[in-house]
């Protein structure tokens, strides 16, 4: 039998005591567990859905750039429009390696997710498009048979949600007629899963947008152009330029100046299960006089019961990292599910993402804030005296 | 004459509130190997101050003690410790026994703190205690008897030259408290010196010396006169 195992069975021996403690650092931990988390999954998710877009740079009507972004990104009304001659302006500029041009439209259907209503996401687009993500495959079917024809390709999660196969009819509320699906996506883990593809000129036509753009994507042969490119078309009026380097930066500076306060919240919660820790274990130390007394006198050396005492809390915290850990792994979903209520733009894809490493850190990172709360209560419990347990026998 | 302790003139004194408490006054004492010790005397008197100096559990205010020729009353606490792991075994009036662990591990703890293996001293020890067919319960699971039992074997698995026992039969009735003093002399017909604290001058009486403290002195008289 080691001194481990008397930490261990020291634990057991106040039960509720430790399961609150043990309860108190879990909890910590989860919350600290979630951040790094959500830290590491949303960057990835965002990054994932923008360069997914597929280009560098997005032409848009003038406004807030990161507003129209974000609507492109995630769909939604409120876009402005810009006149399609913009399209054939840059078209023929040589540092321009691949562009496309679109027009987005959202329609609420009341009847969509067992008639509690929600958007359907039209996106007018060009077989341009495919160059520009080429790594957009179809699962069935295949693209328009012309730039005005009544088809739609549905992205896969589209498909799925209304239950359609390639050759069957699509309804779009408020618009006369039906329209047939010539193409299925294959899951692309972006905002195009769910999301319904028409030819452009049949977007502009059905909303009477004549030669009406939302956006020019567009991919530069060199990214170091950017700079440049986007400095050539400051002077046409009424666009703007934005490079999607820039919209990451500032939806990720957005969320990290919230997050800020997140992590405050969590420092707190890390300081308090520290001080719950050193009250619980000085609680016990004061209770457990006697017994540091009996050790000192049947041999323990102050070191010794300085690391026993570690011993106790380093298994308290170990055991609730772990405890924690588990809760965010069994609770990721339901994390991302606030997450993406609470945020204005979450992106696609997995916005909790607990790593190893993460995993790794918090353990050790607990073990770590163990040792230091235990430092204090340990000292001190190695400095009783033996007499101390001795004189309470008088 | 082989002297195992020997106090010269120790004094100690203890702050209780503004009040300065002289427990021991200027005693001598010297206790050969192989005695068997009892020291009674009322409540308050010293005797646990006593035991805890000539155990080197406690430093005097005055005075020397010496511990087989080693002067311990001014080691420090390291030296003590050694002392500790090998000289002196000590038993409680309320046992001390870990309620987690079982009487076999309750017994072990000494070594696991002067790190040394169990090569079967821990049953030899059960057995001389008489808790062989108790190894594996936990004290809430025996007598108070056995618990004693179990301290007095855990004062002995690192097989010290002094046993010290500060009120060992306190919380027992009479028949236990008559079976823990067999013990303590079986223990002490082994070689041992045996030192203990009690209020029973009945199982004091077989000692082979009786103290009698009061107001800080030691009186060294046969036990009939003392009561």
């Amino acid at each position: 039998m080691q001194l481990l195992k008397i930490a261990f069975k020291n634990l057991k021996r106040r039960r509720v005591r430790t399961l609150l403690t043990i309860a108190g650092v879990g909890i910590a931990s989860a919350v600290f567990v979630s951040l790094l988390g959500f830290q590491r999954g949303y960057k990835e998710a965002l990054f994932r859905d923008v360069d997914k877009m597929g280009y560098q740079v997005l032409i848009t009507a003038k406004g807030c750039p990161y507003e129209a972004a974000t609507i492109m990104l995630k769909g939604g009304a409120g876009l402005r429009y810009m006149e399609e001659d913009i399209y054939n302006k840059v078209v023929s500029d040589t540092r321009i390696d691949k562009i496309t041009s679109q027009l987005i439209q959202v329609v609420y259907d009341p009847d969509k997710n067992e008639s509690r209503g929600g958007y359907i996401m039209i996106l007018g687009v060009d077989k341009s498009m495919l160059d520009l993500k080429p790594w957009v495959r179809f699962k069935s079917g295949g693209w328009f048979s012309s730039d005005t024809s009544r088809e739609v390709v549905m992205g896969y999660e589209a498909a799925e949600l209304e239950q359609r196969l390639v050759g069957d009819k699509f309804f779009i509320r408020g618009i006369e007629g039906d329209f047939t699906v010539i193409g299925i996506l294959e899951r692309t883990g972006t905002h195009d899963d769910g999301t319904v593809f028409m030819p452009l000129h049949t977007v502009q036509s059905l909303f009477k947008l004549d030669k009406k753009l939302t956006g020019v994507g567009i991919k530069l042969k060199d990214v170091s152009m950017i700079p440049e490119f986007e400095e050539s078309l400051y002077n046409v009026p009424a666009i703007q330029v934005i490079s999607m380097a820039q919209v990451k930066g500032t939806i990720l500076g957005l969320v990290q100046s919230a997050q800020v306060m997140v992590n405050a919240v969590a420092a707190i919660a890390v300081i308090v299960a520290v001080f719950g820790v050193i009250n619980t274990l000085l609680m016990s130390i004061m209770e457990r006089t006697r017994e540091f007394g009996m050790f000192k006198s049947v041999g323990a050396s102050g070191g010794q019961i300085f690391i026993l005492i570690l011993y106790e809390t380093t298994l308290m915290c170990a055991a609730a990292t772990i405890c924690g850990n588990l809760i965010v792994l069994i609770g990721a979903k339901w994390v991302e599910w606030i997450i993406r209520i609470t945020l204005p733009y979450a992106p696609y894809g997995n916005l909790v993402v607990i790593t190893p490493e993460i995993m790794i850190v918090s353990i050790f990172g607990a073990i770590f804030i163990g040792i230091l709360s235990g430092i204090y209560p340990a000292l001190r419990a190695s400095r009783l005296s033996p007499v101390e347990a001795i004189r309470r026998e008088e | 004459m082989n002297i195992i302790l020997n106090a010269i003139g120790i004094t100690k004194l203890y702050q209780r509130g503004a009040e300065m408490v002289k427990a021991l006054n200027n005693v001598d004492l010297s206790i050969e190997k192989g005695e068997m010790v009892s020291v009674v005397g009322p409540s308050g008197s010293g005797k646990s101050t006593l035991l805890n100096l000539l155990g080197g559990f406690d430093s005097p205010t005055s005075g020397r003690i010496y511990l087989k020729g080693l002067e311990i009353s001014r080691m420090k606490e390291k030296e003590l410790t050694m002392i500790r792991r090998k000289e002196i075994g000590y038993v409680f009036q309320q046992f001390h026994l870990l309620p987690t662990l079982t009487v076999r591990e309750n017994v072990t703890i000494p070594l696991i703190f002067s790190k040394k293996r169990d090569n079967g001293q821990v049953d030899r020890i059960l057995e001389v205690v008489g808790l062989s067919n108790r190894a594996n319960h936990l004290p809430s699971q025996i007598s108070g008897g056995e618990m004693q039992r179990t301290a007095i074997a855990r004062a002995l698995i690192h097989d010290p030259d002094v046993l010290i026992a500060d009120e060992p039969t306190g919380n027992l009735d009479s028949e236990m408290a008559a079976s823990i003093f067999n013990l303590f002399h079986s223990i002490n017909r082994q070689g041992k010196t045996v030192l203990i604290v009690t209020h029973n001058l009945e199982l004091a009486k077989g000692c082979s010396r009786h103290l009698h403290i009061k107001d800080g002195l030691i009186l060294d008289i046969p036990l009939k006169n003392s009561v």
